[in-house]
């Protein structure tokens, strides 16, 4: 990793789509393929969320998060997730320790989750109790252990995986622990060409090195300018009506909706459609979020909110369906001008 | 909307087509005008909004919102210049490229269809336009008839006597208004006339004879001690007299029951309650009873009013049934006549011996009056001092607009004498007339009048007859002189 010393630089709406662009191409040193899902992770960065990634094992997802953590000299924490793990492993612990003197004191060793990118591979492995911990760490961005409340570094991310085949001895998180993650992404499997290049960048000796584009601060400036970005009226409105659309109980709601569906999203997922909205609107260079990039965000930020029924599951219907279904049951809104587009 | 509209007015017109009513084009056009002023009113009030602008170029342009967002960003925002100086770049954009001209043919050439086709149909002449122009025609005839009977009910006195017939001729009226057919109108208003004429029975004409009689001769000659032409009532004139009878002398009142018994004589067919109250007046006199003869004067006055208000009814009655009559006449001539204009029909109504006269143009109403003859009784309605027959049936020929109405003919003229020229001294001397110089009654009931006392009246009614009448100056002569010659052997009458 290069030196992460960089020159103070101004965040403006202009560089802040360079910077991600710099930092999407360094990863992309690294990672083969998978746009998809980085730009996801780094879109949940910037929006200061969580997010939630499906994929099996050995597609990098790991490796993803590292070079990440490199990319914008962030340290990295990896959380391996199993049935015996607990709280305490996640967030720290009391220890007692002795001094030179003699004297013995509890001091308090951080867990893994005190960095600023955090793996949470498999969580579903782990007991509710500890995923609970981990979650609520996530959610109030402090730990807090033997009453003091200690916070975590800012920024802060934790990228969480789910193996979805093994199934056996797992703890799927409830449907409130899945809202509290901003985004879901799934990891696909790579393409031939994809993985015939991982191949060669893997088994040859030469690893490639990353350099640091952006420093935190930088990064915590691109963070605070994301929720300044404006969004007009109808823009807001339409992500509400995207929102409303999930619920099966809705007029508005797409007849599948209606069949498969037994909760819609929550406010959790109006609000992640427009932070993300506004972050990918810079991303692209521009300073307003658009219905545009409201609608792109439907996938990733509402599909994994739905709590679907038996019937979707004996139909094989799953929320991504679902929720392209929304996208097609609510188009965008015209202008109520009789013969424009 | 053009073409729905367009549509429902096209079948609206179209109603003109298969009934013969009026009302279907005046509705389609003004529906269509109506919508089609709306809408250009509200293409030139209703103004878009600049959001609606601000989308609709956003989606034309593919801005991302770049010109609604710089509407709604708020000027303190840090990224508001950015956001107002993107959304500015946009400004050299072509209009129509964001704003492409949406025309939809089919829909144009659909309401340009249907237009054509709505105004063809409300220009173009249709089947039903003979029939509509009849029935207009026909209603026209109708509302004048209305307008007519109109007149007659207000000149009625609908709070007295009159008020009855008023309501009677309303209700004729209403019945009209109700737009009833041609035959239906015609129906309504000969049963009205049939209806009032059936009152004007032999009983109201005697009545009138008795009652318009009795006033005639106590205006002419007023009972004793009351002043010539005082213009009092016939009533008036008894009341008074029932108040006056200490004041007269025993001859006064000898001649007084006399004229009262003689003034009886003249009542009893027509009005026989006057008769008997003036008949107990007279006898009373003659017996020297004054308060049963001043009580007997009371009823005689009461019922003589009576009388006159009932025969002032039956004249509203008779002028009303004419009325209705000649109405009902227009209403038939209009009918035959299609749409040509309808002359007037004379008609006469009456009974008895006389002369009718109509009229033959417009709408000709007769009535006639008859002079009894004045050598002998006077038959019909009346019988007295003064009779009044009835004319006989007027016959006008109102097709021929230059030419008059023809005079009725009545059955039998009064005769006087066989020459234009009468001979005064012969009538003064001839045993007809000089028998006719006393009152007397007859054997076979009838009562014979004297001449002296009739001919002033007969006269009047004969001048005010020439003054209605259209005739030849030496026609108004040969009766001028007629009665001339009459009165002089009247008064060379032993």
């Amino acid at each position: 990793m290069s030196d992460n010393s960089l020159p103070s630089l101004a965040i403006t709406p202009e560089n802040y789509a360079d910077i991600a662009a710099a930092i999407e191409r360094e990863v992309g040193r690294v990672i083969v393929g998978q746009h998809d899902v980085v730009r996801t992770v780094l879109l949940a960065l910037l929006c200061e969320g969580h997010v939630l990634l499906e994929g099996v094992p050995g597609l990098g997802k790991t490796k993803l998060l590292k070079s990440l953590a490199d990319v914008i000299a962030v340290e990295f924490g990896r959380i391996q997730f199993t049935p015996d793990l607990m709280p305490a492993d996640v967030l720290g612990t009391q220890v007692l320790e002795q001094d030179e003197s003699g004297r013995r004191s509890f001091q308090f060793r951080e867990g893994p989750i005190f960095a600023g990118l955090v793996l949470a591979d498999e969580i579903n492995r782990a007991t509710p109790k500890t995923q609970s911990a981990l979650l609520e760490a996530m959610q109030e961005r402090a730990v807090t252990v033997a009453g003091a409340t200690r916070p975590l570094p800012s920024p802060f991310l934790v990228m969480a995986t789910q193996n979805p085949i093994e199934q056996e001895g797992t703890y799927p998180l409830p449907e409130a622990q899945l809202d509290r993650f901003l985004f879901k992404a799934r990891v696909p499997f790579p393409s031939g060409d994809d993985l015939y290049e991982i191949m060669q960048r893997t088994t040859g000796g030469y690893e490639e090195a990353l350099n640091t584009v952006a420093g935190t601060d930088q990064l915590q400036a691109m963070i605070n300018l994301t929720r300044s970005v404006p969004a007009a009226d109808h823009v807001t409105r339409h992500a509400v009506d995207l929102v409303v659309a999930t619920h099966p109980d809705s007029a508005t709601a797409p007849p599948e909706v209606q069949r498969y569906v037994r909760v819609g999203a929550s406010p959790r997922g109006g609000q992640a459609l427009l932070l993300g909205a506004k972050a990918a609107a810079l991303l692209d260079g521009r300073p307003s979020a658009s219905i545009d990039d409201v609608r792109s965000m439907v996938e990733r930020a509402l599909a994994h909110r739905l709590v679907v029924g038996y019937e979707a599951i004996a139909d094989g219907v799953d929320e991504v369906t679902l929720a392209h279904r929304v996208l097609e049951h609510v188009p965008a809104p015209d202008s109520g001008v009789r013969g424009a587009p | 909307m053009l073409p729905f509209t367009f549509a429902g007015c096209l079948a609206i017109a179209l109603i003109a087509w298969a009934l013969p009513v009026s009302w279907p084009e005046t509705v389609a056009a003004a529906s269509a005008a109506i919508v089609l002023v709306g809408l250009l009113v509200a293409a030139a009030i209703m103004r878009l909004t600049d959001h609606k602008v601000a989308r609709a170029l956003d989606r034309g342009l593919a801005t991302k919102d770049a010109l609604t967002t710089a509407l709604d960003v708020d000027a303190a925002n840090p990224f508001s210049p950015r956001i107002v100086q993107r959304a500015e770049a946009f400004g050299g954009a072509d209009v129509s490229t964001a704003l492409p001209m949406q025309i939809d043919g089919r829909r144009w050439a659909v309401s340009a269809v249907l237009g054509a086709l709505l105004v063809g149909a409300i220009v173009v002449g249709n089947p039903q336009d003979d029939d509509r122009r009849e029935i207009a025609r026909e209603a026209d005839l109708v509302e004048n008839v209305i307008e007519e009977l109109t007149e007659t009910v207000e000149e009625l006195d609908e709070t007295g006597p009159d008020a009855e017939l008023a309501a009677e001729l309303e209700e004729l009226i209403s019945e009209l208004r109700s737009e009833p057919s041609l035959d239906e109108a015609l129906a309504a208003l000969d049963a009205t006339a049939d209806e009032l004429d059936d009152r004007l029975d032999a009983e109201t004409l005697a009545l009138r004879a008795a009652t318009e009689g009795l006033e005639q001769t106590l205006d002419s000659s007023p009972l004793a001690g009351l002043p010539a032409g005082a213009d009092m009532t016939a009533d008036v004139q008894l009341a008074a007299l029932g108040a006056s009878l200490d004041g007269l002398n025993a001859a006064e009142v000898a001649a007084l029951a006399e004229r009262l018994a003689e003034l009886a004589a003249t009542q009893g067919a027509g009005d026989p309650e006057t008769a008997d109250a003036l008949e107990a007046a007279a006898e009373a006199l003659e017996a020297g009873d004054a308060a049963a003869a001043s009580a007997a004067l009371s009823a005689a006055s009461a019922s003589s009013a009576a009388a006159a208000a009932a025969n002032a009814g039956a004249r509203s009655v008779e002028a009303a049934a004419a009325s209705v009559a000649a109405q009902a006449s227009a209403l038939r001539e209009g009918q035959g006549q299609g749409q040509g204009q309808g002359q007037g029909q004379g008609q006469g109504q009456g009974q008895g011996q006389g002369q009718g006269q109509g009229e033959g143009q417009g709408q000709g109403e007769g009535q006639g009056q008859g002079q009894g003859n004045p050598s002998g009784a006077v038959t019909g309605g009346g019988s007295g001092t003064s009779g009044q027959g009835g004319a006989g049936n007027p016959v006008g020929d109102g097709i021929d607009n230059d030419r008059p109405g023809e005079r009725g003919t009545a059955e039998t003229a009064a005769t006087g004498g066989s020459s234009e020229i009468l001979d005064a001294a012969a009538i003064a001397t001839s045993n007809d007339f000089t028998e006719t110089q006393t009152n007397r009654a007859n054997e076979d009931g009838t009562v014979t009048v004297a001449a002296r006392d009739v001919v002033t009246d007969y006269e009047a009614r004969a001048v005010d007859a020439l003054e209605r009448l259209n005739l030849a100056p030496s026609e108004a002569s040969t009766v001028e002189s007629y009665f001339d010659v009459l009165r002089e052997g009247v008064d060379d009458a032993p």
